[in-house]
């Protein structure tokens, strides 16, 4: 739901990067998107296309790769991919004392352009 | 060209969140983080918590909404402190208007910081405020499928609050499957049965919020 001010955000780091390293066409923003972060890799397609941007952006497309969720039981140390996003439980002991390693976050790999 | 930038757009607000948890932290103030869907009766249940603890705790109230002082005023009838953001269409509030409006609490003196969250049971549950708690309120009216359908907001609550349970008997609301669900997913220790309306199941909320603002005061005395 709140993909508009995300994309917003990425718009204006690469803004200001590619003004750093002297890019004025950008093709690509490669971005990699947690399975726990609540954003839909198509509403973001959708807010990228519609927000206002500079002609940097005019041929540029996004790139967004899904990751997946990573858990790590605290009683049994194991690192896994929880089958579902609804319980959060180890899937060797059944702990429910999970910390999430990975999943929540969305982030800029990298962007492209000359 | 190829420019690697690797940044974690949702790492400044935890950077941020850390950083009021660390400020309540110091000032000893349990803060309490109210999330459901718009309706589900946060500020009715915050009308009806505060006169039964001002005399004992001392409140403040930071009311998120998306356009509008109504809640606002609600709760400042009640006699605490309370100050409203506005998010102007943002669908939660983050840790950056935490920290901006705390800058006009009087945190030192306050034992509980309640923050209502703006209606949602979706994205709130993605903005670490700094709180020490997640509170979700659930009403009886949205239904018994809810924990499922929204997990990641139950799964964070520490306590989850059912509201409206006056109207259990006109709903085909199903108490114990609602109650499994979230044991399922957050392992149900904190859940209250509430009727804000008519006051039913309030007391034992209300201990849950003294025993946790008193454990806060206690924790950092030591």
């Amino acid at each position: 739901m709140h993909e508009l001010s995300l994309i917003s955000n990425v718009i204006e780091a690469v803004e200001r990067s590619a003004k750093e390293n002297c890019i004025c066409h950008v093709s690509i923003i490669k971005l990699e998107v947690g399975k726990m972060t609540a954003a839909l890799p198509e509403a973001l397609e959708f807010a990228f296309s519609v927000l206002p941007k500079d002609a940097l952006f005019k041929n540029a497309k996004l790139e967004i790769k899904e990751k997946e969720v990573l858990l790590s039981c605290k009683d049994c140390s194991k690192t896994f991919v929880p089958p579902d996003l609804v319980q959060l439980f180890c899937t060797r002991c059944g702990s429910r004392q999970v910390d999430i390693v990975e999943g929540k976050e969305l982030s800029i790999v990298y962007f492209e352009g000359e | 060209m190829k420019v690697v930038m690797a940044k974690d757009l949702l790492k400044a607000n935890s950077d941020l969140a850390k950083r009021n948890r660390e400020m309540f932290q110091k000032a000893r103030v349990l803060v309490v983080n109210m999330i459901s869907s718009p309706g589900a009766g946060k500020t009715t249940l915050l009308e009806k918590t505060i006169p039964l603890l001002k005399n004992e705790l001392s409140l403040a109230v930071i009311e998120g909404d998306v356009y509008t002082t109504r809640d606002a005023q609600r709760i400042e009838n009640q006699g605490v402190e309370v100050i409203q953001i506005n998010t102007s269409g943002g669908c939660h509030l983050d840790a950056n208007m935490i920290a901006s409006a705390t800058k006009d609490l009087p945190l030192d003196e306050l034992d509980l910081l309640f923050i209502e969250n703006v209606g949602n049971l979706v994205c709130p549950a993605g903005f670490d405020l700094g709180e020490d708690h997640k509170v979700a309120v659930l009403s009886i009216a949205e239904g018994d499928d809810k924990p499922a359908k929204y997990p990641a907001v139950f799964r964070d609550a520490e306590a989850v609050v059912l509201n409206k349970i006056d109207l259990l008997p006109y709903t085909d609301f199903n108490l114990e499957e609602v109650t499994k669900q979230i044991r399922d997913i957050n392992g149900g220790n904190n859940m209250f049965k509430v009727s804000a309306k008519t006051g039913e199941g309030l007391e034992a909320w209300l201990a849950w919020l003294r025993l946790e603002a008193n454990n806060k005061r206690a924790l950092q005395r030591g």
